[in-house]
């Protein structure tokens, strides 16, 4: 190690500058090694070195495994997409648009200049007894004296009446005879059936939002 | 038919089908509940005795990991189950090196890599059932900081897109029972992190499949 280079020195001086190599280098290591226990962080590649060093290689699954939160048992979708008309409030807007109009039970009433001329004027109304079939439709549903019956029975019974009332064609009985609207149903069907499709909707719509879907 | 006949038939058969439609729904939109936490599995190795759950300082050395995508040489030194929305991020001392972000859908966990050690891991959320996340290699097609869904319509922070239908890791609210529509959801906060320590091009490899049987002992 020591290169005698210096004559001059003669056999004494290797032996102390040895002495002084072991000093410096002893000292020199004691403080890295103090260093790297106090703050291996600190200084670069500490905790790398550090860690490579001190634990033996363990294996990956067993440390993800360590951390992990465990194996997913319920897994539900986030509903964040809003409502159709919260996405497009436009397309809601208000538009014209087409629809049948249902039918009417009675006829606009005519005007005077029509019905005048063709029944005279003592007597705007036929009564039942004399009045013909057909004309019916042109009638006012105006509450006559012969005729109380609701325009809607009154059209109810037109259907019918091709053939001639029971008591001969022409004739009219003040009780109509009960006829049923077997096309359309009552209004309160209508309210029962909706009210059945109202709740089978809530049901598909709840089924829709919650939709669970354990995993595994 | 008669007028009677006609609203007991329509309403009871409109009743009938509301009853049936509830009592079909009505087993699958009972929400679960939360199990109670358990004790530790057996299988889970025990933590150093004295060590922390987390050390910032520390970390743990890893064994090569012949069919990783990437280089693993050490992790962040963890040694307690993570809770949904923690995240743990500590690239001090980590050299610069090449990124790669290893999802793993069985432990719920990713794992950000730089030069083969561990600078950051979250629990993640990952796509539902019926919505699987991918799995495989994708290269980041894209980042996008203020990213909003138009087809969820919810805002996707940091979102580091990996597939070009959409698939992608992003900030999102990490809390039991949720899951996404097939990406990746971690944490706001990790997110920005995350996104701030990749590159376009940089891989992301998504292992672990949710159908697959658990690993024995787990």
């Amino acid at each position: 190690m020591v290169k005698s280079s210096s004559p001059v020195s003669g056999g004494r001086a290797p032996a102390s500058r040895n002495i002084r190599v072991i000093t410096i280098g002893g000292a020199l290591a004691l403080a890295l090694s103090a260093i790297s226990l106090v703050a291996p962080a600190e200084f670069g590649l500490g905790p790398i070195a550090a860690a490579i060093a001190r634990s033996a290689p363990a294996s990956l699954k067993s440390l993800l495994h360590q951390r992990s939160p465990g194996r997913r048992v319920k897994g539900e979708l986030a509903d964040t997409k809003p409502r159709r008309h919260a996405l497009a409030p436009q397309r809601r807007a208000v538009r014209p648009h087409q629809r049948a109009l249902p039918k009417v039970a009675y006829a606009p009433p005519l005007p005077e200049s029509f019905v005048r001329p063709l029944f005279g004027e003592e007597t705007p109304f036929i009564t039942a007894a004399a009045r013909p079939f057909v004309p019916d439709l042109l009638f006012a549903p105006t509450p006559s004296p012969v005729a109380p019956f609701a325009p809607a029975v009154l059209f109810g019974l037109l259907p019918e009446g091709g053939g001639g009332l029971p008591g001969g064609g022409g004739t009219f009985s003040p009780t109509p005879a009960p006829v049923q609207l077997a096309a359309v149903p009552e209004p309160d069907s209508w309210a029962l059936m909706l009210v059945g499709f109202g709740a089978a909707g809530i049901a598909l719509r709840r089924r829709t939002r919650a939709s669970t879907a354990p995993a595994r | 038919m008669t007028r009677a006949t006609q609203t007991v038939t329509i309403g009871a058969s409109a009743i009938l089908l509301a009853g049936a439609l509830w009592l079909w729904t009505s087993r699958t939109s009972r929400p679960l509940e939360r199990p109670a936490p358990s004790a530790a599995p057996v299988s889970r190795p025990p933590a150093p005795a004295g060590v922390p759950a987390f050390d910032s300082k520390e970390r743990v050395a890893v064994a090569p990991q012949p069919g990783e995508a990437g280089p693993i040489r050490t992790l962040l030194a963890i040694h307690a189950p993570m809770e949904y929305g923690d995240f743990v991020w500590n690239e001090r001392g980590v050299p610069d090196g090449p990124v790669w972000v290893r999802v793993d859908l069985h432990e719920q966990l990713l794992s950000v890599f730089r030069a083969g050690h561990e600078i950051g891991t979250a629990v993640i959320l990952y796509g539902a059932d019926k919505k699987p996340t991918p799995i495989g290699s994708f290269p980041i097609l894209a980042k996008l900081k203020d990213h909003r869904s138009g087809l969820y319509d919810a805002p996707m922070p940091y979102t580091l897109r990996l597939t070009g239908d959409g698939v992608a890791i992003h900030g999102s609210n990490v809390r039991w029972g949720a899951a996404t529509h097939g990406c990746v959801g971690v944490p706001t906060d990790f997110a920005a992190r995350l996104f701030a320590a990749v590159r376009t091009g940089d891989k992301v490899t998504i292992v672990g499949r949710t159908g697959e049987a658990p690993p024995a002992g787990a």
